[in-house]
């Protein structure tokens, strides 16, 4: 991908920092040393992934290989490279910039689209993100209602913010730009797989993507530091 | 080993700001029951908010608000024990860098600091940035002879793995009261509690849940999980420790959806320290709340047969 790629912006990473509000610097100190790739959970379970090269791009500029990567997406936030990091580089705190970044560019709206509802669903409307709605037929059969070992356990049977509360969080996003935010992911308009040429194909995450009509296009988003799951597919090209 | 002078400076306080956890609360309310409870037997009295909401990190991480958004959703969390003139103890590790690492951000720029309180002043709240946030587990560590002063219910003969998540030890790599590669207040804990502390090889690896790779990479995150999973069978422990209920989540429900997709057998009880801290104050078993833990049931039972109900 890299040959590929015609994009390389020598500016982008001294303009990216102001607007990445203080979160993304030092990252010209990094040594390439790849501690925080050797004890990454995300590249041990699929060796494209590799947070050393991503930071070699942004210093480089090579933007494009990062924005529009898959990989960009598999972060597990973990924190474990800033904690080997001989330099310190919060590099989780990157990746967050970066997808910010990427969506801004049109990629990744598909993923961000299947968590929004957590925000507009639970967190703004009853202030808790996590809801005790379950899924899984075999917890729901196991577990139970909730609320009764809630009261059980000497708690009142639902945990409730105060109205006030979820007004503030309400005023709080409506003012910060976030609810605008909200709105624009849920008018993604995702593309089929059915535009899709042979290569983009090939390289394709393998999951359907559901299409909506809405403002935003997303891209599709590519493999760009090798081929996901094999050793001989990661070496660096 | 725990960095002494840090413990140090983790005041014993009569009262402190509990800080609620989605899922401690919606999940596994054994959590939040025991959390409470166990402080107060400890001498400190937990006080609580129905003001307070979630950390709001979930979100941010998902990429749904820019920091812009959830900075002030942190600052006015804060801002309620602030104005109870109290310290904060949150029990899950997300919510204590979420909390932690803004709250930090925010104290030292006075810029953003400034547009912060702007916002709060239009609902009539500040944030000054006075209210120290600590998770629950070094609150224990600091409390550790209280604790082996109230211990009720020994935890003689359980074997107990310990897993420390990442957000606390990883992301908080200079705040944390230990070290971020070797840490050992939990397996401390444990010892004297009267429990066995059983060694696995991938005791620092993350739990999988990868914030939300479980949601929209689920394949990673079963695959970790998986890894850590094995690592924890091979050593056979009674109960695996957690400090964060996300982990604690991920843990529990993901061996039962490995059972399911694999036919494998998983069955080791996920138990948070504040759970483990109340069944070893010996606090009512209803108060543990096993009833809403999905993997290793029985097993939790029979250790509860021999520490006693
Ligand atoms: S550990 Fe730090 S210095 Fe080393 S490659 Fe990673 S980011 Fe760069
Ligand atoms: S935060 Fe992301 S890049 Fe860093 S170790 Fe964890 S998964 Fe890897």
């Amino acid at each position: 991908m890299l040959e590929q790629v015609k994009d390389w912006d020598d500016d982008f990473y001294e303009t990216f920092k102001p607007i990445a509000m203080g979160f993304v610097n030092e990252a010209e100190k990094c040594l390439q040393c790849g501690k925080c790739t050797g004890q990454c959970p995300a590249a041990a379970v699929t060796p494209s992934y590799n947070p050393r090269k991503i930071i070699r791009d942004l210093v480089y500029g090579n933007v494009k290989r990062v924005l529009s990567s898959v990989e960009l997406w598999q972060c597990f936030f973990c924190s474990g490279c800033y904690s080997v990091c001989p330099m310190d580089i919060n590099f989780p705190f990157f990746v967050f910039m970066f997808r910010l970044a990427a969506m801004n560019e049109g990629y990744g709206w598909e993923d961000v689209k299947q968590l929004e509802g957590y925000a507009e669903k639970s967190y703004l409307k009853d202030g808790i993100t996590v809801s005790t709605f379950e899924r899984n037929p075999f917890v729901m059969d196991n577990i139970g209602d909730i609320s009764k070992i809630r009261v059980e356990a000497g708690l009142p049977p639902e945990r409730t913010v105060s109205p006030r509360g979820i007004a503030e969080i309400n005023m709080i996003s409506d003012l910060s730009g976030m609810t605008a935010f909200m709105k624009q992911i849920g008018g993604v308009e995702l593309l089929d797989c059915t535009t899709c040429t042979d290569e983009q194909a090939k390289r394709c995450k393998t999951k359907p993507m559901p299409s909506k009509v809405g403002k935003i296009k997303t891209h599709h988003r590519y493999y760009n530091y090798g081929e996901p799951g094999g050793k001989k597919n990661a070496e660096a090209r | 080993m725990p960095r002494l002078d840090k413990v140090a400076q983790i005041p014993k306080p009569e009262q402190i700001f509990f800080f609620k956890s989605c899922v401690a609360s919606n999940k596994y309310p054994g959590i939040e029951a025991c959390g409470t409870e166990s402080l107060r037997i400890l001498g400190v009295e937990p006080v609580e908010s129905d003001e307070q909401t979630c950390c709001g990190g979930f979100v941010t991480f998902a990429n749904v608000a820019a920091p812009t958004a959830s900075m002030p959703a942190v600052a006015r969390n804060l801002s309620l024990a602030e104005e109870k003139n109290l310290d904060t103890c949150v029990v899950c590790n997300g919510c204590w860098t979420f909390l932690n690492e803004f709250g930090h951000f925010m104290n030292n720029n006075a810029e953003v600091k400034g547009s912060v309180n702007m916002m709060l002043n239009m609902m009539g709240r500040e944030y000054k940035g006075t209210s120290h946030v600590f998770h629950i587990a070094e609150m224990y560590y600091r409390l550790k002879d209280d604790i082996s002063k109230h211990v009720l219910r020994p935890l003689k003969g359980v074997k107990i793995a310990t897993h420390y998540g990442c957000h606390y030890l990883g992301g908080g790599k200079y705040s944390a009261i230990d070290d971020a590669q070797m840490p050992t207040y939990m397996e401390e804990l444990i010892d004297l509690m009267g429990g066995t502390v059983v060694p696995y090889a991938a005791n620092r690896e993350c739990c999988g849940t990868g914030f939300t790779q479980i949601i929209n990479g689920k394949d990673l995150s079963l695959d970790h999980t998986q890894r850590k999973l094995d690592s924890v069978q091979e050593a056979d422990p009674d109960m695996l420790i957690v400090q964060c209920p996300y982990c604690h989540s991920q843990l529990d429900r993901v061996q039962q959806q490995l059972n399911f997709r694999q036919g494998v057998n998983y069955q080791t009880p996920v138990l948070h320290i504040a759970q483990l801290v109340g069944m070893a104050l010996g606090l009512p078993v209803s108060q543990l709340a096993f009833a809403a833990h999905v993997s290793g049931r029985e097993r939790l039972e029979n250790v509860l047969d021999r520490v006693g109900r």
